[in-house]
């Protein structure tokens, strides 16, 4: 059996939700159209078809070869919208084993929990909309064929007889109630077996809640996401991937797409948010918000930030060697005579991946004076501010990257920032992965150069406090004894 | 932005059109205030926004700066006729828990302090 999924036909709806294709419009933490590539695994299809339009990039980017899904995934182009069944008319032959097809925004319901029944041979399921048909299963050929030439054919099976409930997403209030629908317990159906959520709160990967966060299930947050103290998520809140939520800001009802900042202090409530869109389910009513402070969309990167950054770091980076360069060359001799720390080299993953041996201050003597006068005024990272002049390094960016115990997180990023100073420079480095993958993660998506000069600013500042109350800083990179 | 103002059985309805935003706050303020210090008797105030169909945080801020002043002198502000841009707005910023919102200037005039 085969499968063709059109992502080509227009959905109104769908345009209002942002840039992406309404295919990958997520509903309960998961794109539409990994349900279908599921439904397609689950009925035994070998090959998926999908039909491309707009968004096709991005697309092809989410499916890949189908493997992630045991599929072979070829992909086509609509011609002509209006005509999306002519796809199927151009080798009618080769649908003759039997065809799932699904045209625009269906929703391929569950009704119970697995193991659903296996459709018969010789019946058709059909789901209609407007006359047409958005929604096939059959084995049965001359159903098939009738279906493809657009003659009348009467589908016998009943949907509920397999297991399925196929609905179309009309319009914003439809997406809206699924979103609900899903977080408040469907979910579970559309899950492999063995995996339970016994109270209905599910928390994707590299999510960073502190304990000041109100969680009131049903409630999904998706991967990579951070969540700012005494924020409040739930009940019946759908967060997407990479979302960041700022403090004291509540979310109840809602679904938050994918890359999405929320400022601090809103109620969101019975509304869909799309980056700096706000979207009232009930007529669709859509508000473009301007103040980036309120509501944002991440990812918008522009090589012209990167390059506000590169320009802003290097002046401050130049700057801090001045001022640092005195008071080392006071200090240093000092310290290296007391043994109270060393530099050591230590490998790591430079710009463009390239290998790079660092020098990161060890501190051999945590209870001296000198010790932690120098790390207060962030000497130990001159070496590394002096890279960042030389334009090995960035100066505010990703921690640098071990060549071979960092590869998981270095494959998790799309671009890579390795810098003299990133968050875990004031806190020390935690040798936590986890965390380190999520800070990472967050910078990758939040970095300007204003949260930049936030970051060097606090950080200085924050050690020269540290110091003055008597805490003492070890190295922000852990080094390697074996190097 | 235009402003329009005017005094019914002792209270005062300020009729906001157009888009309140960072360009138009600080006539908006200017105004107010002039209308203010003219009018110091009148503790009740209405905003009309039914014609006005943007604002954005500083003309949020704005009103929240004129409630200040009218609660300072023992008044109080209400809002009538939000449209639908601006009642997100006052939704999602909470500042629907700072005024009071009204479906018409009569229903404000009605509603018991």
């Amino acid at each position: 059996m085969k499968a063709v999924f059109h992502t080509g036909v227009p959905a109104a709806w769908g345009d209002a939700l942002g840039e992406s294709p309404w295919c990958l419009a997520t509903a309960g933490g998961k794109p539409l159209l990994e349900y279908w590539l599921e439904l397609a695994a689950e009925l035994g299809v070998n090959e998926v078809r999908l039909v491309l339009g707009d968004g096709a990039d991005e697309i092809e980017a989410f499916c890949g070869d189908g493997s992630r899904w045991g599929l072979k995934v070829d992909y086509g182009f609509l011609k002509n919208v209006n005509d999306p069944d002519a796809y199927l008319r151009r080798s009618p032959e080769h649908w003759s084993d039997g065809l799932l097809y699904i045209c625009g925004p269906v929703f391929p319901r569950r009704l119970n929990m697995p193991p659903w029944p296996k459709p018969a041979e010789g019946v058709t399921w059909q789901l209609q909309n407007d006359g047409k048909t958005v929604c096939l299963l059959s084995r049965h050929q001359p159903d098939i064929q009738a279906f493809i030439s657009g003659a009348i054919f009467a589908a016998k099976g009943k949907w509920a007889d397999i297991g399925l409930a196929p609905v179309t997403l009309r319009d914003m209030q439809a997406y809206y109630e699924l979103n609900m629908s899903l977080v408040g317990g469907e979910s579970k159906l559309y899950v492999s077996q063995g995996y339970s959520s016994r109270d209905g709160a599910s928390i994707g990967y590299n999510v960073m809640i502190p304990p000041s966060v109100e969680l009131r299930p049903p409630l999904s947050i998706g991967n990579d996401c951070r969540i700012h103290p005494m924020a409040v998520v739930g009940p019946n809140a759908v967060i997407g991937d990479h979302v960041i939520v700022d403090r004291q800001t509540e979310l109840s009802e809602c679904v938050v797409l994918d890359s999405t900042y929320l400022g601090r202090n809103l109620e969101i409530k019975g509304k869909i948010v799309s980056g700096s869109r706000v979207i009232s389910p009930g007529d669709g009513f859509v508000v473009e918000f301007e103040e980036p402070w309120l509501l944002a969309q991440l990812e918008s990167y522009s090589k012209v930030n990167d390059f506000v950054r590169a320009i802003v770091g290097w002046a401050v980076a130049a700057g801090l060697m001045l001022v640092q360069v005195i008071p080392l060359l006071f200090f240093y001799p000092l310290i290296s005579l007391l043994g109270v720390g060393r530099y050591r080299l230590s490998a790591r993953m430079g710009l463009g991946g390239r290998l790079l041996r660092i020098p990161v201050w060890t501190t051999l003597n945590s209870q001296s004076r000198l010790g932690r006068i120098f790390t207060g005024l962030s000497l130990d990272l001159f070496p590394l501010i002096a890279l960042a002049v030389f334009g090995r390094l960035w100066l505010c960016g990703h921690a640098p990257l071990h060549p071979t115990r960092d590869q998981a997180i270095r494959k998790r990023l799309r671009s890579y920032f390795p810098a003299a100073i990133d968050y875990s420079t004031r806190r020390s480095a935690s040798g936590d992965r986890t965390v380190e993958a999520t800070d990472a993660l967050y910078y990758e998506r939040y970095r300007s150069p204003l949260e930049d000069l936030r970051t060097v600013f606090g950080t200085l500042s924050g050690r020269l406090f540290d110091a003055l109350s008597g805490e003492s800083a070890d190295s922000a990179i852990p080094c390697d004894p074996d190097v | 932005m235009n402003v329009r103002f005017e005094v019914r059985e002792g209270r005062g309805v300020i009729a906001v059109s157009g888009a309140l935003n960072i360009a138009s706050v600080d006539s908006l303020r200017d105004q107010c205030s002039r209308w203010m210090n003219d009018n110091d008797a009148i503790r009740q105030i209405v905003l009309d926004l039914g014609a006005m169909d943007f604002i954005d945080s500083a003309g949020l801020g704005v009103m929240v700066s004129i409630l200040k002043r009218v609660s300072e002198r023992g008044g109080d502000i209400r809002i009538a006729r939000l449209q639908k841009q601006p009642r997100v707005v006052f939704e999602i910023t909470r500042a629907y828990k700072i005024f009071e919102i009204f479906d018409s200037v009569e229903e404000a005039f009605k509603a018991k302090a």
